[in-house]
């Protein structure tokens, strides 16, 4: 699985779960203060990461988390982790 | 002029018995703390020893009060059948009066860590107490403090501690109650552990948001914590059961009998024949 398609994925799962635009969604938006997501919403991403990889996340991991970019680099980190 | 005089005093009391809490929080904090970090390796066993001691400086600070005829506190007995504290972990969900329900509820129930405002954690003269009694970090502006939060509280379930959150985020408005947020109901429900509301009540008010310490009531403030119904483990919805406690503690506040929460209220909207308006389980 390449960036691109976890971006995609990701993007997906976002406009669905919190009722975003799709197309307002981009690598750089801050998920917080551009999509308006608050703590609640942050713990089901939480949850929807790991049912997407399977691994359970470090909280050390999460506190790093700012924008999409971030959640698609976990995701490819735990991913690659996991594979090894 | 006496009555003036009177008052003054009174402040002063309170804020003398505020100054031994601190004081004697910072000397827990760089006395003890260091030796229970050697002495216990295990965070858990730690946080069983720091709290051990803890409570007992909680005792003295509320003797302290009561001596002086400023604050009572007790533990009224339980109004409904299950209102017990539930066996093993769980989650404790209260109003929030006064300024001193924290260690009212801390003192009175052991082994129970709290959610604390990330400054006050990581505060240099406190914090360390606060992260040697096993309290967790509320979280700063990360976006994802939530999730943390949820993480960490799990962690202090899973070592059998109940964890307390009040809903409201912030002290109550005198008389009253902030609307509130779901945080805790999703620890329980995603922990699967029972949710435990208390009910706190303070009277005369006093220790209340926006009024400072030195007004003090000139009667003494009986602060009494009333334990309500358990919601079992596993059996709710988080969004439901924030709406049903938030509502069964109002009714409370209002002077009505706590009720239990009802339990279709409660059940996980997921199953067939809810009550529950769609997207009550969405999360």
């Amino acid at each position: 699985v390449n960036r691109g398609e976890i971006f995609a994925e990701v993007k997906r799962r976002i406009a669905e779960m919190f009722d975003v635009d799709a197309d307002s969604i981009q690598e750089e938006s801050r998920l917080r203060e551009d999509l308006d997501l608050d703590s609640i919403d942050a713990i089901d991403l939480a949850v929807k990461i790991q049912e997407l990889t399977g691994v359970r996340v470090q909280e050390s991991e999460l506190r790093d988390v700012r924008t999409v970019s971030d959640v698609v680099d976990l995701i490819a980190r735990v991913m690659a982790r996991s594979a090894r | 002029m006496q009555r003036a005089f009177a008052q003054a005093c009174r402040g002063l009391l309170v804020a003398s018995a505020f100054f031994f809490f601190w004081a004697g929080a910072v000397f827990l904090s760089w006395t003890v703390c260091p030796v229970l970090g050697i002495v216990y390796r295990e965070e858990a066993a730690r946080w069983r020893a720091c709290q051990r001691i803890v409570n007992r400086a909680f005792w003295l600070f509320h003797a302290y009060m009561r001596v002086l005829a400023l604050v009572e506190i007790r533990v009224a007995p339980g109004a409904g059948e299950n209102s017990a504290r539930p066996a093993g972990p769980c989650v404790v969900v209260a109003n929030h009066p006064t300024l001193v329900d924290v260690t009212a509820i801390l003192a009175s129930f052991e082994n129970v860590v709290c959610v604390v405002k990330s400054s006050l954690m990581n505060n240099f003269f406190v914090g360390r107490l606060l992260r040697c009694s096993g309290h967790v970090d509320g979280g700063g502006n990360e976006a994802m403090a939530g999730a943390i939060l949820v993480q960490e509280a799990q962690r202090r379930l899973d070592a059998g501690f109940a964890v307390l959150i009040f809903p409201e985020g912030t002290r109550s408005p005198p008389g009253g109650m902030h609307p509130f947020r779901r945080g805790a109901f999703e620890v329980a429900r995603r922990a699967a552990v029972p949710l435990w509301p208390l009910f706190l009540t303070c009277n005369p008010s006093a220790l209340s948001k926006g009024v400072p310490v030195w007004k003090h009531p000139a009667k003494m403030a009986r602060i009494r914590i009333h334990p309500t119904d358990a919601v079992p483990a596993g059996s709710f919805d988080a969004r439901a059961c924030c709406v049903e406690v938030e509502r069964l503690l109002r009714e409370c506040l209002k002077g009505a009998p706590p009720a239990p929460a009802s339990a279709p209220a409660l059940a996980d909207s997921k199953a067939a024949g809810s009550v529950l308006a769609p997207g009550a389980a969405e999360s």
